[in-house]
């Protein structure tokens, strides 16, 4: 029969499904009648639906791999333990690479497992063991590379719990394929299984499985790791490394040299955080390592993590990571250099000059970013602490203005506990200063430290809050001596002199930015005392001493 | 054999008792000697003063006497305990001159020396005396601490 599907009318869409209907209806009519029609449209979606409920049973024995059950990927089979040693084989074939998402439901009772095999030419080689050893709780891997060959998967009672058999309830195994663009390769659980990443191309990977019994590290056992690799030619370099947060998953983050020196090791940031790795230093050219993990053997089979390396050319303005020790410092050869608090507890250290023994001033300066309560110390060769600065809050500089010390040195930066500014840099000047007549060497807070008097001036700094300036004097016999003393401009002082113990013989209070003067007799020794009367620091005194007013 | 052994011990433990003590003694730093020898060689005049009547040596402090000459601050003696002798020089013009003293002592707990008291201060606090230009003219106070009561005298040598 031929349908006209001429409209009276020609152009009414409504109208043409109508006439369209209703010529249906009748060539169907004309060869059955309305309640055979409902009839044969029942028992069509009666075969639909049991076409559905469809599945496909294992057949034993399956129990080697050489009776191994052949399966289509994307089809499911079920399976049952039967017994408490049963082992259920299945093979698929792939004929291209693929990603397989092997998936095996719960059954009651029992703690399944499976491990996923490659087909050689005599054998089988296991490639991958999935257990989160729960009882009653599914299976899945998922991202896990193949390439073209023959893989079994074998199914078996997990080795955690006692083994028992359930007959009545059935396992599903679903293996599905995916795209295999972007993501990474399992299995790659070790440094030397690293997938090779691109530089600035991101690349996709999951949280699973749970667990990876082949992984036997002492300190991370059963860890299931992904690892990454790249590769560094035009060096230094300065590398960044994110990796995206997912959903009920604290990461864990490192970066490893060749060597296995770890460069970075992530701190925690709670679940669904991103993990990120700032300005890490690479110094030598070959490959580096990434390493991936969950914390707490925690897994999510259905959002992946996302993971980009940037590189670039390291151009002495900023740290250097993993910068936390003396023996890794940043050399510092501009007069600022820029530098990140991140993680929390991120200490940084920075060389400052070549080899030299002879002593000059430095003025040393850090200016924090507005979230942070910055720290500095000075360091010498040795290890040795020798100032620790922290005047003030957060958000405001620290400095110390008078430095007096021989190359190399080193600073060390950090923040009060628990601070970080992930996208903030500190910046830390370190710049040479020539005062004449500086001879306030910090620390000199108390009489043992006291620095000697040469000469007849004495230059200093109020370095520090509440900053204590001892100073001592020889002179042959007792001598009247007469001391002008030039305060800081905001900060008063108060001057005193001493008798050959350190007792005070006198104390005059000098008003900021004028000059004072007083005498007193020196027996031989005696020491001046210069001490601010307010919180102010980073000013400049002068102290002159004379035989006459 | 016993006793012998006993006797080792108690040895042993002697030593460790000096070593430890050794330890904890503090460093000290010998006071600088008061040079007595004057800034100016011609000087003319000298003074000197201390203490009498200390019976304990925890009353007797360091101390130093602030010098006015013709109501002038001239300086200050040397500083010595109370009953050490503490010593001012000076060159003055030949004339008859005033010499009034102050005495201040050390607060050990303050690390400074005080005013003393003007209840505890000698007295007199003054004294006239005479100078010449070829003789040196020693005035010696002698104070004593129980009355605060100082007696002068001068010697023209």
């Amino acid at each position: 029969m031929i349908l006209d599907l001429n409209c009276s009318n020609g152009n009414n869409l409504a109208e043409l499904f109508s006439i369209l209907y209703t010529k249906i209806i009748n060539w169907i009519g004309m060869f059955m009648t309305k309640k055979q029609l409902w009839i044969y449209i029942l028992l069509c979606c009666l075969m639909f639906i049991t076409c559905k409920k469809e599945t496909i049973l294992e057949i034993e024995p399956n129990d080697t791999y050489t009776q191994a059950n052949l399966i289509t990927v994307g089809k499911s089979i079920d399976g049952f333990i039967n017994t408490e040693s049963d082992i259920d084989f299945y093979m698929a074939d792939v004929t291209d690479p693929v990603l397989f998402d092997v998936s095996v439901t719960a059954v009651k009772g029992v703690n399944i497992a499976f491990t996923v095999w490659k087909a050689t030419d005599d054998s089988i080689v296991p490639l991958k063991y999935v257990d989160d050893m729960r009882k009653s709780a599914p299976e899945r891997l998922r991202g896990f590379k193949v390439g073209p060959g023959r893989y079994y998967v074998s199914i078996s009672h997990g080795d955690k719990d006692q083994r028992i058999k359930n007959t009545e309830n059935s396992y599903t195994l679903l293996i599905n394929q995916e795209d295999m663009e972007g993501f990474e390769s399992e299995p790659n659980d070790t440094i030397l299984s690293a997938n090779t990443i691109p530089i600035s191309v991101p690349v996709r990977g999951y949280f699973s499985p749970a667990f990876n019994k082949t992984n036997t590290n002492a300190i991370n056992p059963y860890r299931e790791e992904d690892w990454y690799t790249f590769y560094v030619e035009d060096v230094p370099v300065v590398c960044d490394v994110e990796v995206t947060g997912v959903p009920g998953i604290e990461a864990q983050l490192d970066i490893v040299d060749a060597q296995g020196t770890v460069l970075f090791s992530s701190n925690p940031q709670g679940q669904g955080v991103s993990q990120i790795a700032k300005g890490i230093g690479l110094s030598a050219a070959g490959n580096y390592y990434i390493m991936i993990s969950a914390k707490n053997y925690a897994a999510n089979n259905e959002t992946p993590y996302s993971v980009v390396i940037t590189t670039r050319s390291y151009d002495n303005t900023t740290e250097i990571e993993p910068n936390n020790i003396m023996h890794s410092a940043t050399p510092v050869v501009t007069d600022t250099i820029m530098g990140r608090i991140y993680p929390v507890g991120d200490v940084d250290f920075y060389k400052y000059g070549g080899d030299s023994s002879e002593n000059k001033w430095y003025r040393v300066e850090v200016t924090p970013p507005m979230t942070l309560d910055i720290l500095f110390a000075i360091y010498n060769t040795k290890g040795e602490e020798l100032y620790s600065i922290n005047n003030e809050g957060t958000g405001q500089k620290e400095l110390h203005p008078n430095l007096f010390i021989g190359v190399p040195f080193y600073v060390k930066v950090w923040a009060q506990r628990g601070q970080l500014d992930l996208d903030n840099n500190y910046a830390l000047a370190i710049v040479p200063v020539n005062i004449p007549n500086m001879i306030d060497i910090e620390p000199n807070d108390i009489k043992e430290q006291a620095n000697a008097v040469q000469g007849g001036t004495i230059t200093g700094y109020v370095s520090k809050k509440a900053d204590t300036d001892y100073y001592v004097l020889h002179y042959k016999g007792r001598q009247k001596k007469y001391f002008t003393i030039k305060a800081p401009e905001k900060i008063p002082v108060s001057f005193s002199v001493t008798d050959s113990l350190g007792y005070i013989l006198q104390t005059i209070k000098v008003k900021s930015g004028q000059s004072v003067t007083l005498h007193e007799i020196i027996d031989g020794k005696g020491y001046c005392i210069l001490k601010p009367l307010n919180d102010a620091y980073d000013g400049i005194y002068y102290i002159e001493i004379k035989d006459k007013p | 054999m016993k006793i012998v052994k006993q006797c080792i011990i108690v040895l042993l433990f002697v030593a460790f008792g000096f070593i430890i003590s050794c330890k904890t003694v503090p460093k000290y730093e010998a006071p600088v000697e008061p040079v007595i020898t004057p800034v100016e060689v011609n000087v003319n005049f000298r003074f000197i003063a201390y203490d009498t009547g200390i019976a304990n040596p925890d009353d007797d402090k360091r101390c130093y006497y602030k010098v006015f000459i013709d109501k002038i601050d001239a300086g200050r003696t040397t500083i010595g305990l109370e009953s050490q002798k503490k010593y001012f020089e000076a060159k003055l013009s030949p004339n008859t001159h005033l010499i009034v003293i102050e005495k201040w002592v050390l607060d050990e707990r303050e690390g400074e020396y005080k005013k003393e008291n003007n209840i505890l201060q000698p007295k007199p606090n003054y004294y006239y005396f005479e100078t010449r230009s070829n003789a040196v003219t020693e005035v010696t106070m002698v104070n004593d601490k129980k009355t605060n009561v100082a007696q002068y005298s001068v010697n023209i040598q």
